[in-house]
């Protein structure tokens, strides 16, 4: 396995074969990873949180094949992961990521988000190993045609891992037919004293929303745009960085406006 | 050449509303649309719009001699027709100024520079008094009910509208937002000489600061009495009843809502005796 220790500060780079890669967090650390294969690709990737350190580690797929990809997250005390996986491809999608909370007061905050057009399989998983631990997740999809996307969410807090705290956050926006969207919320809880949630929408564009912005002049496409546009941005929040915030919604309006024509 | 209504009929899931409007607004002319709630105020407002959920059975709307009712809702808007709506939704995700300059690009056919852009966004919030951070907000959301409003009156000045339809635009501001947003419309007048308006209200004092040229008390879907402002300070003395007396009508009333209907019970405590 190759090993990426990432520098202080912002860092970017790109996959484009097959790989398996250990990223080290030791100090705080933003960094970009983008997937710009043109063939299949099958990736495995390991993250090290070393304590009390802060990283951000945000996956961008703009592949234009089929890509799957595996994820193990370890986090140690007082650390914390943002991890972001922007889903961008041509071609179908696996993504498979488990994040362990390993040690007392560690903490991760997962985003996926997807403007879905073709089959998504999204396995993902925070499992709490430690006291005082808190695990989000927060899913945003824009669901484009009526190709499927499975969406498997789940939170386990282990026994011992009292006061910690599992949340999780689905919320899809679909163009298409909603039963194309499978959202499976899944909490396993084998400790009390811990705090759980899981929050769940599949839904079309508000009727009464519509209105009221073409009201003011833009057509249902225009709408649409920013409707979209405003539903995946949350995401770029996984950087601290305000030029890789800027450069993730920049991306994102983008593919909407390619989308939209 | 204004507004011209003719003969509307207009239902909303099979039951009709108006009954047969008659209407014509002439270019710098105030019109209050007055009358108890449920008698088909904000269903004109609305059809005008071109709101979906409103059916047109028969009638003409034309506005400066184009037909309205053959054009969608933002076509509608392009034509300088803007209604600031008494409920504005709240829409999450979407940033004011995103949707602004949108709107603006949208009605003018071409891109608004952004230093022009902040210039009058700023001035309007200013005017307002609304909070400096309300072009990063999400629209009109945790807006309270006087910031929605307000944040109508904002588009309208950024939008500069040919008629503007303001539905009860005073419900839900303090006399102090009461006044901010009448001379934000009065100043909107004096730019623009040619703006019609058409006001639905309740309130005397809002028609005392905003003073309508004409005014119509529809009742029963139907345009029943017409007057100057003369006759909203009757209606504010006298309310309605006069009317049923005068015109031999009877003034229909608003449906009761609904009852609450039990779902059931999911959980019971017992508790020991």
């Amino acid at each position: 396995m190759k090993e990426l220790v990432l520098p202080a500060g912002v860092s970017r780079y790109s996959v484009s074969k097959n790989e398996k890669i250990r990223i080290l967090a030791k100090e705080n650390a933003e960094t970009l990873i983008e997937y710009t294969a043109e063939e299949e690709m099958d990736l495995t990737w390991e993250i090290r949180v070393f304590p009390g350190v802060r990283a951000s580690v945000f996956f961008l797929n703009r592949s234009e094949k089929k890509t799957v990809s595996s994820m193990e997250a370890h986090i140690a005390k007082d650390a914390e992961l943002s991890l972001g996986y922007l889903e961008w491809g041509k071609e179908d999608a696996d993504f498979h990521a488990r994040v362990h909370l390993e040690e007392d007061g560690g903490s991760s905050l997962m985003r996926t988000a997807a403007m879905a057009h073709s089959k998504l399989n999204y396995d993902i998983e925070t499992i709490h190993h430690a006291p005082h631990t808190r695990g989000i997740m927060k899913n945003y999809g824009l669901v484009t045609d009526d190709t499927p996307w499975t969406i498997v969410c789940a939170g386990r807090i282990e026994k011992h891992a009292r006061q910690s705290e599992s949340r999780q956050e689905t919320r899809i926006l679909t163009f298409a037919k909603p039963e194309t969207v499978k959202v499976l919320p899944i909490l396993y809880i084998d400790e009390n004293d811990v705090q759980a949630s899981h929050a769940n929408s599949i839904g079309q564009p508000d009727a009464e929303a519509l209105y009221y912005m073409e009201s003011r002049g833009l057509s249902r496409k225009e709408v649409i745009g920013l409707l979209a546009a405003g539903y995946i941005a949350p995401i770029a929040e996984v950087f601290e960085d305000p030029a890789m915030r800027a450069y993730i919604r920049k991306m994102t309006e983008k593919k909407v406006r390619e989308w939209k024509s | 050449m204004g507004l011209e209504i003719r003969n509307l009929r207009v239902s909303a899931e099979g039951k009709e509303i108006l009954k047969g409007v008659d209407l014509t607004i002439g270019e710098g002319e105030v019109h209050a649309l007055m009358g108890p709630n449920g008698n088909g105020k904000s269903t004109l407002l609305a059809t005008i719009m071109g709101n979906p959920d409103y059916t047109v059975e028969e009638g003409e709307v034309t506005f400066n001699g184009k037909d309205l009712l053959s054009m969608a809702v933002n076509e509608r808007a392009k034509e300088g027709i803007f209604l600031g709506m008494q409920y504005p939704p709240a829409i999450p995700g979407v940033t004011n100024s995103d949707f602004f300059r949108a709107a603006i690009r949208a009605k003018e056919g071409k891109p608004v520079s952004l230093f022009a852009f902040i210039k009058k966004m700023d001035k309007a919030t200013k005017d307002l008094q609304l909070k400096p951070d309300l072009a990063h907000r999400f629209l009109n959301e945790g807006f309270s009910g006087g910031e929605k409003k307000r944040n109508e009156i904002v588009q309208m000045m950024l939008l500069r509208p040919d008629l503007a339809m303001l539905d009860e635009i005073d419900s839900g501001l303090d006399v102090d937002a009461l006044k901010l947003v009448a001379d934000a419309i009065n100043e909107m007048r004096r730019d623009n000489p040619k703006l019609s308006i058409l006001l639905v209200s309740h309130y005397q004092r809002f028609l005392e600061l905003v003073v309508p040229t004409h005014t119509h008390v529809l009742i029963n879907g139907k345009i029943m009495v017409e007057g100057d402002a003369g006759l909203t300070a009757k209606i504010d003395k006298e309310g309605y009843k006069w009317i049923e007396t005068e015109y031999d009508v009877k003034i229909e009333d608003e449906e009761a809502p609904k009852a609450p209907v039990s779902l059931g019970t999911c959980a019971v405590k017992k508790t020991r005796g």
